[in-house]
């Protein structure tokens, strides 16, 4: 397998002295898509700054095709496309203006520039807009012209940061069926979010990334093993104020307990099962049980056991 | 220089309404509204108090030169100038020194010399424009001696004695009427205004995240940075020779055959106004603020510069608007062009200085992402 990125002890520490990025390293294949999967403020968009070479790295090392990213090359610069966590386009220019202005920064030009240009508007599906301002555009519409611009010289790698915030439910499937043909064609993808069930549906290797550290990397079926011996509970409760969280964490078994609405998640060791336990001191405090389910381990079940938090609470 | 990059920045700014508010329309308003609101304001105070009061030395023998500058000096007498003769040298060059004269002339062996002591701008052209003019006219060239200085020498061929002085009123002095006035300080201000679009130029590409895209692409970063000013300026340029042309159609400025340098001379103004504001921006590490810092900078050198009312000589010297305020004053009015030859070297100097700043700052890396 060919080694496209590879980041070994990177670490980012900002003026400040914040830590965003702590002795991450990790390795993308040829024909990966990976999925950075991490809260608000994990570290990602640092992460991707520090390959794009747009900010410093406190220490470690960036090694992109074989090649250091310090002073990268032009070569390498050809072969990467990042698609910025913010829309980054002209709203003044059309759509077409716009990705040809950026192909043109990587030295297309003439009848090449114009055929690539309608090319990228096409993986997104905006070439009849081509000729519109994209300042008219919805924000879906604008979040797809931000991919085109970084489709127009046909990079190997695409590097995307968070390239579905914000945007209505089609238009984000829209968007990972797009990441999905660009990799059919062998591009590597590197791809970062807060959604589990994006890199879910798209990823075949997940890094999970919180406070700057790498929690876990590998398949979704590997990161799920690493909690096989868990069992994964969900109980309705009437009266959640009256809910005695410090009780249920105390209980032998009990990895995690978290509270959310009137719904509290309890992740538990398999062997030592405690469901019994736990509602008995929910029965006792009253909180009038009206459902237990247990659920399916997934993702949020990961990042939770290895991160003591849920995903979308995580701050 | 990369021509797809000077085309974005045409494009961009060519569709941006407010490039036309600012650098056409409200120059223009404001010359409009300056130049009728103040007309009467200007005519009462700037040029009453700046009559320019020349007292002229005779010498006893009769002399040709002398009876045509005493012909000269009792004709050419108007709102703006006064010529009165003196017998005692000494006395007339004390007068100069105090300041309560402007000029003191001694006229001897076919020789003018002319004493000043700081004349300010608008005194100096009429002054200059009037000497000139009769200097002209007998082909000798009269040259403004500082009081104090060593004495300017003239020419003293003279060949037509027996011509009669003929001296119109306001002779070779265009009158500097309110709108003239103003238009030249408004297209100051709109090459000085600059400086905002320059900080801006910049900060918006990175607020909008553009600058990392090109960042990550292969062409180098000065490049960038050259090309992203140069489509800017390139505009700027254009709408400064549409404005200068619409002043001169229609408020009935009259550049002169020194137009080009005049033009040449706006130009390295709104050169190093950009660049300033670029500076500014970067050293500033785009933080919030800059527009108004950049702002209160713009105000103070117009101010200094004399763009809203009439500063002296010196206090304009503290400000780039003033120095070309001055020269191209000078240019229209008095048709010199001793200042507005020095005004744009010493703009295109600061200019590339500040260049050198912008590239050296933006190679810290950190401000970018
Ligand atoms: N320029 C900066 N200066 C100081 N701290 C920063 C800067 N950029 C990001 N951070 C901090 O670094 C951490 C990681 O941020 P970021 O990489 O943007 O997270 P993510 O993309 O995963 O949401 C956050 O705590 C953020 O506040
Ligand atoms: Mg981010």
């Amino acid at each position: 397998m060919t080694k496209i990125v590879e980041l070994k002890e990177l670490t980012k520490k900002f003026p400040g002295g914040k830590i965003a990025v702590d002795n991450l390293s990790l390795t993308v294949e040829k024909g990966d898509i990976i999925g950075f999967l991490g809260p608000n403020g994990a570290g990602k968009s640092t992460t991707i700054n520090m390959m794009m070479d747009l900010i410093g790295i406190t220490s470690g090392t960036i090694t992109l095709f074989g090649e250091s990213a310090r002073h990268k090359s032009n070569r390498i610069r050809s072969k990467i496309g990042m698609i910025p966590q913010e829309i980054a386009i002209y709203e003044d220019l059309t759509a077409f203006e716009n990705v040809a202005f950026f192909g043109g920064l990587y030295g297309l030009r003439g009848k090449m520039l114009k055929a690539a240009s309608l090319r990228a508007l096409r993986y997104v599906a905006l070439e009849k807009n081509a000729k519109e301002k994209a300042e008219n555009f919805s924000g879906g519409m604008k979040r797809r012209l931000n991919i085109a611009c970084a489709l127009v010289h046909e990079p190997e790698l695409i590097i995307m940061d968070e390239p579905t915030v914000g945007i209505d439910p089609q238009s984000r499937n829209f968007i990972l069926g797009v990441i999905e043909t660009l990799n059919k064609k062998g591009i590597t993808i590197i791809y970062s979010t807060h959604y589990m069930e994006e890199v879910e549906r798209i990823s075949n290797k997940i890094a999970i990334i919180d406070h700057g550290k790498l929690i876990a990397c590998g398949s979704e079926a590997e990161l799920i093993n690493l909690v096989t011996n868990t069992q994964n509970f969900s109980i309705e409760v009437l009266y959640p104020e009256k809910v005695e969280l410090q009780k249920l964490r105390a209980l032998n078994g009990v990895q995690q307990v978290q509270l959310e609405g009137q719904i509290l998640h309890i992740i538990a060791n398999a062997e030592k099962n405690p469901l019994d336990d736990v509602l008995k001191i929910l029965i006792a405090a009253e909180v009038a049980v009206k459902a237990v389910d247990q659920d399916k381990i997934n993702l949020e079940t990961v990042f939770l056991m290895l991160t003591g938090r849920k995903l979308r609470d995580a701050k | 220089m990369n021509w797809g990059i000077i085309k974005k920045q045409l494009l961009v700014e060519l569709r941006t309404f407010g490039t036309y508010i600012w650098l056409i329309l409200f120059p223009l308003a404001m010359i409009m509204v300056l130049g009728n609101v103040l007309t009467n304001v200007f005519n009462k105070t700037v040029l009453k108090t700046e009559k320019v009061t020349v007292i002229y030395q005779l010498p006893e023998k009769q002399q040709p030169l002398a009876a045509a500058f005493a012909n000269f000096a009792q004709n050419a007498g108007s709102r703006y100038i006064t010529f009165k003769q003196i017998s005692n040298k000494e006395v007339a060059l004390k007068k100069v020194q105090r300041g309560s004269k402007t000029a003191a002339a001694i006229i001897d062996n076919g020789r003018i010399i002319v004493y000043t002591h700081n004349p300010d701008v608008l005194q100096s052209s009429i002054l200059a424009a009037h000497f000139q003019g009769f200097a002209k006219e007998y082909a000798i060239s009269a040259t403004l001696a500082q009081s104090g200085t060593a004495t300017a020498q003239l020419n003293d061929k003279v060949p037509d004695y027996t011509k009669q002085v003929k001296v119109e009123k306001n002779n070779g002095v265009k009158q500097p009427s309110a709108f003239q006035y103003y238009a030249i300080s408004m297209i100051t201000m709109s090459c000085l205004i600059t400086m905002i679009i320059g900080a801006r130029l910049f900060s918006m590409e990175r607020q909008r995240r553009t600058l990392a895209r090109m960042y990550i692409a292969p062409v180098p970063k000065f490049q960038i940075i050259i090309s992203n000013f140069l489509g800017s300026f390139i505009l700027r340029a254009c709408s400064l020779l549409l404005l200068m042309f619409v002043v001169s159609k229609f408020f009935a400025v009259n550049w002169g055959s020194n137009v080009i340098l005049i033009f040449v001379t706006f130009l390295s103004l709104i050169m190093f106004a950009m660049l300033l504001g670029i500076a500014i921006d970067i050293l500033a590490k785009g933080a919030r603020g800059v527009t108004t810092i950049t702002s209160i900078v713009m105000q103070l050198f117009l101010f200094f510069g004399g763009a809203y009312f009439p500063v002296s000589h010196n206090q304009a010297m503290f400000s780039p608007a003033g120095w070309v305020l001055i020269a191209v004053r000078e240019a229209v009015y008095a048709k010199q062009v001793t200042t507005i030859a020095w005004v744009p070297g010493i703009l295109l100097l600061l200019s590339s200085l500040l260049v050198i700043v912008c590239v050296a700052f933006s190679r810290r890396r950190g401000g970018v992402a």
